[in-house]
C-alpha cells in the first residue's frame, strides 16, 4: 500500500482515551460552531426537481472558481470549511479552463434524467418478426462489433481522467461518470444487438482500434476531449441516426435513436469545453488543432477499413448513399469545429482529402 | 499526443486505391467470414429481458474465460474475431480473472443498470419544509451529509482510476465498475443537494477521514483497493447509512438513505464476491490482503473523528441535552459495534474468516469493553 | 372533435397531449427546447421544458428558436399519414428518417447546441408527433 498512516492507530492509547471520553458523553462539540455560508435552495421549477443549477450559486457555485486552483487539492466538497491537515489526493487537471463547460451539470441532469436500460427497454423480439436478409445482418452485427469497441475504451477515455481531476471541479467528474455509464451501455447494447438470435460478432478492426487508442493516450485532458467529445462522438452521433434511419424493426430504431441521444450529450459537452477553454487559453488552439489532425488521420483509417465503410454501404444501399452520409457527418463535425472555436478545419483536413477519395477526385 | 497509429492518410495510395474498387461495386467482405461462433441468444426471462446471463455462452460467455485470456490486449469485444500480431495494443495493466472478478458479477450489473434514480426528482425536496428541525439537529445532519459527500467523492476515484487498465475481456467488471462510478456521483449530489437545502450548508472537512480515503486510493493493486474500500470501507458506509435511515430527522431524509443504501449494498456485494473469487482461485493472495487490511482497518479506526463521531451522537439522541447525549452515546456505540460484526461476517462469507483473529478491530473493540458483543454477535 | 392538419389547433391538442399521457413522457425524462416546424410557408413554435409542451404558437421569427424542421406540406401530411395509419410514424417517416436521408426535411439552426438539441431529444419529439394517433386529424 502506497500510503501509509504516521501512526499505528490501533496501539495508539489517545485515540483509545478519545473514544472513552466520547462514550462517556464527554462530547467537544466545538465543530458545531464551524458553520459555512448557509444555503436553503429549493427546486426552481417543481416540476424538474433540484438541480445543479439550483445549488450552484454563492460560494458553492462555479463561478467563483479561479482558473488555477490552489486552495484544495482534497477530497473536501466546494464550498466546506478547509481545515488545516486535509491530504492532498494527488489531482492532476486543476484548471478551469482544462474541464470546464457551462452546460455539463445540465447535461449530467439530462443523463440521469433521459436513462434506459437495455435489457428491457429495447424491444428484443422485434428483431425476431422481420428478420434481415443474411448479409444485410451480417453488416450490422459487424457495425455493432465495432460499437461494443468504441464505447469499451470511451469508458476507459472518462474513467482515465475523472480521478485525475481536482473535486472543485464536480460537476464535470459527475458527467465523466455519466460519460462512462453512458459508454458502457453502449456495449452492453451493441453486444447484445450483435448476438441476439442466431448472432455473431464480426471482426476486430485494426485502424479503429488505432483511432480509439489515439484518442484515449491523448497527453492532456483537452486533447482527450476534443478527440472523444468533438470528433469521434460526432460520428457514433451520425452512426446512431443512420442505423435507426436504415432500420426495418423497432429494436434497431430503438437503438440507434438512444445511440444518437446518448452521444449528442458528448458532443454538446465537447464542442462546450473546447470553446471555453480556447476562449480562456486561445494560445492552445494550436495544440489542439493539431491533435484533431492526428485525430482526424487515424478516423480516415477507420472510415475507410473494409469492415466499417462495407457494411455501411450495404445498409445504405450502395456506396453513393454511404458516401453521402461520410460527407454530410464530416460537414456537421467541422461546423462543430468551427463552434468551438477552431475556426474552419476543412481545407486542411486529411477527411477532406478523403472525402474528394470517394467522390473519386485524387487530388 | 502519445500515439499517432501506424499509417499516414493523407497521401496513401492503398486505401485510394480500394475506395476506387468500393465505388466500383468490388467489395472485400472479408469481414463476413469472421469464423466467430454463432449461437442462439434470447432473453430466458422476458420480464427481466435480454440479459448478460443470457449471453453467456460459448466464446461470448464469462464463465469460459479463461484465468489468463492469452492474446487479446485492445478494443477487440470477447469473442470477435481477431489478430494478436494485428491489434491495437490498449496496454491494460490487469489480464488476470482474478485480478477484478467477482462471483455474479453479471447479474449484479444488470440490477445497477435497472435500479437507477435520481436525486433530483426522486427525492422530495420542497418536503423539508414541512419537518420543523432545531438548528443543532440540522447542524449536525449537514456535518453528516458534509462528510458522505467526501466518502462518495472518493468512492467514485478508486473504481475510476483502475477502470481503464483493466483487460477489454472482462467487460461485465468494467461495466460493473462504471456503474458504480455513476451510483457514487448520484450519492455525491444527493448529499451536497441535502446539506444545501436544508439551510445550514456544508460544514468542515474531516481529515482524518480524507487520510483514510487517501489511502484507499493509493491501494498498490486494484485487490487490495476493493478490499479495503468495498469490503471494509462501503461495508462500514452501508452500516451507516441503514443506521442514518433510523435516526434521520424527517421523511426526506430517510428516503435518501433508502435509495442510497440500495446502490451501497450492491457494491459491497461485488467486493466481497471479488474477495471470495480471490480466495477460491488465487489464495496465494491471502497475505497480501492482510497486510493491506491491516493497514485499511489501522486508518479507519483513525476516522473516529470527532466531529463525525458527535454529529451521529446528537442525531440518535435528538439533541445535546445530557440526556439526549447518553441516548446517542448507545446508539451510536450499537451501531459501530454493528459495523465490526457486519465487517467479519462479510469475511466469513468471503472465506477469509481467519481475518477476524488478525484485526486491529478484535483488540481495540476488547479494550473499549465492547469486544464481548462482537463475539457474542459472531 | 376532429383537428385539421397543419394548423394551431392540431398542435394545441398534442401540447395537451404531452399531459394527458405524461407518464410515457416523464420516462423519456428532461426535454429542453422550443423548436419550430416550417410547414410549406407557415412556421409554427413549439416549446417543451422539463417533460412536456409548454406552448405552441404561430411564430414569424426563426432566430429565437433552438431549431427548425422544415418540409413541404405533402411530406408532414405524408408523416402524419403515417402516424395515423400505424399509431406511431413508420422508420419510413420517423422524423429521424425524414431529416436524416436526402434531406428531404431540413434541419435548420444558428448554433452548435441548438441543432444538437434536435438529436438530445428526438425521442420525446417523436412521441410528441406520434401522440396524433389519439386525436381525430383531418389531412
Amino acid at each position: 500500500m502506497s500510503y501509509i498512516a504516521p501512526k499505528d492507530y490501533a496501539a495508539d492509547p489517545e485515540i483509545v482515551a478519545k473514544i472513552l471520553r466520547t462514550v462517556s458523553g464527554q462530547l467537544e462539540l466545538d465543530w458545531m460552531k464551524r458553520v459555512g455560508e448557509p444555503a436553503a435552495f429549493r427546486p426552481s421549477q417543481p416540476k424538474r426537481g433540484l438541480t445543479l443549477d439550483d445549488i450552484n450559486q454563492g460560494g458553492y457555485g462555479p463561478d467563483k472558481l479561479p482558473e488555477v486552483i490552489r486552495h484544495n487539492f482534497s477530497l473536501a466538497p466546494r464550498g466546506a470549511l478547509l481545515p488545516p491537515g486535509l491530504p492532498s489526493l494527488g489531482y492532476r487537471v486543476n484548471r478551469k479552463s482544462d474541464v470546464w463547460a457551462d452546460v455539463a451539470p445540465r447535461l449530467f441532469e439530462e443523463a440521469k434524467s433521459r436513462r434506459w436500460a437495455p435489457a428491457r427497454d429495447v424491444p428484443w423480439s422485434a428483431l425476431d418478426a422481420t428478420p434481415h436478409a443474411d448479409e444485410h445482418e451480417l453488416a450490422l452485427r459487424q457495425l455493432g462489433t465495432s460499437l461494443i469497441s468504441i464505447g469499451l475504451v470511451s469508458c476507459d477515455v472518462a474513467a482515465s481522467w475523472e480521478w485525475r481531476m481536482n473535486q472543485e471541479f464536480h460537476e464535470i467528474k459527475y458527467l465523466l461518470c455519466a460519460q462512462m455509464f453512458d459508454a458502457a451501455r453502449i456495449a452492453e447494447a451493441f453486444r447484445k444487438r450483435a448476438l441476439y438470435g442466431g448472432g455473431s460478432l464480426g471482426v476486430d478492426s485494426r485502424p479503429l482500434g488505432e483511432l480509439l487508442k489515439s484518442i484515449f493516450l491523448s497527453d492532456t485532458y483537452p486533447e482527450a476531449s476534443a478527440g472523444m467529445n468533438l470528433m469521434l462522438f460526432s460520428w457514433v452521433q451520425a452512426l446512431g441516426r443512420h442505423w435507426a434511419a436504415t432500420a426495418s424493426n423497432a429494436a434497431d430504431v430503438y437503438l440507434g435513436t438512444q445511440l444518437a441521444q446518448d452521444a449528442t450529450r458528448f458532443v454538446t459537452y465537447g464542442v462546450g469545453h473546447v470553446r471555453n477553454h480556447l476562449h480562456a487559453r486561445p494560445l492552445q488552439a494550436e495544440a489542439l488543432a493539431d491533435h484533431l489532425d492526428m485525430c482526424e488521420n487515424a478516423l480516415v483509417g477507420a472510415l475507410g477499413a473494409a469492415e466499417i465503410i462495407e457494411p455501411l454501404v450495404l445498409l445504405s444501399g450502395g456506396f453513393e448513399p454511404a458516401a453521402a452520409f461520410y460527407a454530410r457527418t464530416a460537414d456537421e463535425y467541422f461546423r462543430r469545429c468551427d463552434a468551438a472555436g477552431l475556426g474552419d478545419r476543412r481545407d486542411a483536413s486529411v477527411l477532406t482529402s478523403f472525402l474528394r477519395m470517394l467522390q473519386g477526385d485524387s487530388r | 499526443m502519445s500515439y499517432y497509429g501506424s499509417a499516414d492518410y493523407r497521401y496513401n495510395d492503398d486505401l485510394a486505391l480500394r475506395m476506387r474498387d468500393i465505388k466500383k461495386g468490388n467489395l472485400d467482405l472479408g469481414w463476413m467470414k469472421a469464423g466467430t461462433e454463432a449461437l442462439k441468444f434470447g432473453a430466458e426471462n422476458k420480464k427481466r429481458g435480454l440479459t448478460y446471463m443470457d449471453l453467456n455462452q460459448g466464446s461470448y460467455g464469462y464463465d469460459d474465460l479463461p484465468e489468463l485470456p492469452r492474446g487479446p490486449r485492445g478494443a477487440a469485444p470477447r469473442g470477435a474475431a481477431f489478430e494478436i500480431e494485428n491489434q491495437a495494443d490498449l496496454e491494460p495493466e490487469l489480464n488476470r480473472k482474478t485480478d477484478v472478478w467477482a462471483y455474479k458479477v453479471a447479474s449484479f450489473t444488470e440490477e445497477a443498470m435497472s435500479r437507477q434514480w435520481d436525486a433530483t426528482t426522486d427525492v422530495p425536496w420542497n418536503d423539508l419544509d414541512k419537518y420543523p428541525r432545531s438548528d443543532e439537529i440540522e447542524i449536525a445532519f449537514a456535518q453528516l451529509c458534509t462528510f458522505f459527500t467526501e466518502v462518495e467523492l472518493i468512492a467514485t476515484d478508486l473504481p475510476a482510476k483502475w477502470l481503464w487498465r483493466m483487460n477489454n475481456q472482462f467487460s461485465e467488471v468494467k461495466h460493473f465498475i462504471a456503474t458504480q462510478c455513476m451510483d457514487e456521483a448520484r450519492h455525491a449530489e444527493v448529499f451536497r443537494k441535502r446539506a444545501l437545502a436544508g439551510g445550514v450548508g456544508l460544514m468542515e472537512a474531516l481529515p482524518q477521514t480524507e487520510h483514510s480515503l487517501k489511502a484507499i486510493l493509493d491501494g498498490d493493486t486494484y485487490s487490495e483497493a476493493s478490499a479495503f474500500m468495498h469490503l471494509l470501507a462501503e461495508g462500514n458506509v452501508l452500516t451507516m447509512f441503514r443506521f442514518s435511515e433510523f435516526i434521520s430527522p424527517t421523511p426526506v431524509d430517510k428516503r435518501i438513505f433508502q435509495l442510497v443504501m440500495q446502490d451501497e449494498a450492491r457494491h459491497v456485494s461485488y467486493g466481497m464476491q471479488h474477495l471470495k473469487w480471490i480466495m477460491d482461485h488465487a489464495p496465494e493472495q491471502k497475505e497480501q490482503l492482510h497486510r493491506a487490511l491491516d493497514e485499511g482497518e489501522n486508518v479507519t479506526i483513525n476516522q473516529f473523528d470527532a466531529a463525525l463521531t458527535e454529529c451521529m451522537i446528537v442525531l440518535a439522541g435528538k439533541g445535546t441535552k445530557p440526556a439526549q447525549i447518553a441516548e446517542g452515546v448507545k446508539i451510536v456505540g450499537n451501531m459501530q459495534a454493528k459495523q465490526i460484526t457486519e465487517y467479519f461476517h462479510r469475511l466469513e462469507r468471503a472465506g477469509f474468516g481467519e481475518r477476524i483473529a488478525r484485526s486491529k478491530f478484535t483488540p481495540m473493540m476488547a479494550d473499549l469493553g465492547i469486544g464481548q458483543g462482537v463475539k457474542a454477535a459472531l | 372533435m376532429a383537428v385539421r392538419f397543419p394548423s394551431l389547433d392540431f398542435f394545441k391538442a398534442l401540447q395537451q397531449r404531452t399531459l394527458d399521457d405524461k407518464a410515457r413522457f416523464e420516462k423519456l425524462g428532461y426535454c429542453d427546447t422550443t423548436f419550430g416546424v416550417r410547414i410549406g410557408p407557415e412556421l409554427y413554435a413549439i416549446a417543451f421544458e422539463v417533460y412536456e409542451c409548454t406552448g405552441v404558437r404561430v411564430a414569424s421569427d426563426a432566430s429565437e428558436l433552438d431549431f427548425v424542421l422544415e418540409a413541404p406540406l405533402e411530406l408532414w401530411r405524408a408523416m402524419v399519414g403515417s402516424i395515423l395509419a400505424n399509431q406511431g410514424a413508420d422508420a419510413a417517416h420517423s422524423l429521424n428518417t425524414l431529416s436524416h436521408v436526402g434531406d428531404r426535411m431540413k434541419l435548420v439552426s444558428h448554433d452548435a447546441e441548438g441543432n444538437d438539441k434536435f438529436y438530445r431529444f428526438m425521442a420525446s419529439l417523436q412521441e410528441f408527433f406520434d401522440q396524433a394517433h389519439h386525436l381525430e386529424v383531418t389531412l
